[in-house]
């Protein structure tokens, strides 16, 4: 599952930058891939629906890598509560 | 003046005065389908009660409020339209979203419903413009009337430009203001997705703050040479003395200190003001995290060491982020807080944030008469938008 989310998460990433998957890793910092506010939400909009959950905006606010991303992804899916199944696609 | 502090304008400024905020649970639409649930909507608002039945099949929501603001705004007056007058009298609205009430319900029918026909009164109801038509219909004005949509500056941007042509000779009089019912099913997920709506209250300035709360209304001004109005023997609330705007050329979302110092300094070049001669400024104070923080470094840029002695509220936090009305209420709350010697607080503040260090007028009004003031509006998309005001006794 971790690196389900992992490969979701970059492979998301690199679709909203227009930017090759293997330029960015889970170390990257948001600021330096140049993700503003509207990436932002464009990226958790593809990344909620995809695996089903919703991240608050207080824990949306907080994120400043791309690890950070996937370990709230994570949190999230591991926590009791409403569909946490992923689309196939 | 109609908003979520009252359908007229001395319960709305009573309201501000006391620091005590319009904002409640959402009713227009059930917050169990939405990720925020306040808002700040006009309470108690019938409109069988302001128009008849014939005449409210071509009125959106936003339009309504638009025609309940112009008449108080008429009637306050005392102008009396001669026919060479009406055809001298400019009106001019904001709007940044037209009838949103109206097109949510028609696409339902067709969304929803499966139905493959909408009402065929849709277009006149959505029409951005609609709110300029019926003024100009219901007071038969036949000179420059149109509106402009520039997000969150419009109604700031309707009453410059009339103000401008006011001044210029260009018309005798003008209707000048803005309107907005934002709340349709399908508007507020697009805002939600935006994530800039707080699941808690507006708190501009506060370190705490997560965002804004929206909210519905209208206010119209009528404007007219200072000498004109005094020949007459007009009630003058206040004076419109300059106008300032800019663009950020910057982000469509993300607002710049540069962008709106810009127009900051324009108002007060308009107004042939010092940065000192101001005494207090309605900010645009969103409570987003973005805005406020930037347009605290726009006022330390324009007024420097001045920035730590003037006040500055954001009224936001009583009435809600009215969009497209935004400007033209906090036109009037300024023009108030210099007539009545008082000024609006900052409601919902709990916590300072160094980014924002200014005098906020925290949570409870201030006495005090200042002679100019300003009401800053900064939109999406980086327009901006400064009016600059003096008291009508000064």
């Amino acid at each position: 599952m971790p690196d389900r989310v992992a490969d979701k998460v970059l492979a998301a990433l690199a679709a909203v930058k227009h930017v090759p998957r293997e330029s960015i890793s889970l170390d990257s910092a948001l600021a330096d891939l140049r993700v503003d506010s509207l990436d932002t939400i464009t990226l958790l909009f593809e990344l909620e629906e995809y695996f089903h959950l919703v991240l608050p905006d207080d824990v949306v606010r907080s994120l400043r890598t791309v690890r950070q991303i996937v370990e709230a992804i994570e949190r999230r899916l591991a926590a009791p509560g409403p569909a946490a199944e992923a689309t196939s696609d | 003046m109609i908003c979520a502090l009252g359908l007229e304008v001395a319960p709305c400024w009573s309201q501000m005065v006391a620091g005590s905020p319009g904002i409640r649970r959402l009713q227009a639409v059930d917050p169990a389908l939405l990720r925020f649930s306040n808002a700040a909507e006009v309470p108690g608002f019938v409109p069988a009660e302001h128009f008849e039945p014939g005449r409210l099949d071509l009125l959106d929501r936003f339009a309504q409020f638009a025609l309940v603001a112009a008449r108080q705004a008429v009637r306050d007056s005392g102008i009396e339209f001669t026919p060479a007058l009406r055809d001298a009298t400019a009106v001019i609205t904001g709007c940044c979203l037209g009838g949103q009430t109206a097109e949510d319900a028609e696409f339902e029918i067709l969304y929803r419903q499966g139905r493959n026909r909408v009402h065929p009164l849709t277009i006149p109801r959505t029409m951005a413009n609609a709110g300029a038509s019926m003024l100009s219909m219901e007071f038969g004005l036949r000179g420059p009337a149109f509106t402009l949509s520039t997000a969150c500056s419009s109604s700031s941007h309707a009453i410059g430009l009339a103000f401008q042509m006011v001044r210029s000779g260009a018309v005798e009089l003008a209707l000048a203001g803005g309107s907005e019912a934002p709340f349709s099913y399908g508007l507020l997920k697009a805002w939600e997705a935006m994530r800039v709506i707080s699941t808690d209250t507006c708190r501009p300035f506060s370190r705490n703050r997560t965002g804004m709360i929206l909210g519905e209304g209208a206010a119209v001004l009528v404007l007219e040479p200072l000498a004109a109005a005094r020949a007459r023997g007009a009630r003058i609330h206040g004076e419109i003395i300059g106008f300032g705007m800019s663009s950020d050329a910057h982000h469509i979302t993300q607002p710049s200190a540069e962008g709106a110092a810009l127009a900051l300094a324009a108002a007060l070049r308009d107004a042939q003001l010092a940065p000192e001669a101001i005494g207090y400024i309605n900010a645009h104070g969103t409570g987003t995290l973005g805005n406020d923080s930037t347009e605290t470094r726009a006022i330390h840029q324009v007024f420097g060491a001045h920035a730590q002695r003037l006040a500055v509220s954001s009224t936001k936090s009583l009435h809600g982020h009215t969009l497209g009305a935004a400007g033209a209420l906090e036109a009037v709350a300024t023009v108030l807080a210099l007539r009545e010697g008082v000024l609006p607080p900052t409601a919902n503040y709990t916590e300072p944030d160094p980014e924002c260090d200014l005098d906020v007028i925290p949570n409870a009004s201030r006495p005090l008469r200042v002679e100019h003031a300003l009401s800053n509006s900064f939109a999406f998309g980086g327009l901006n938008a400064v009016l600059a005001f003096r008291g009508a006794s000064a």
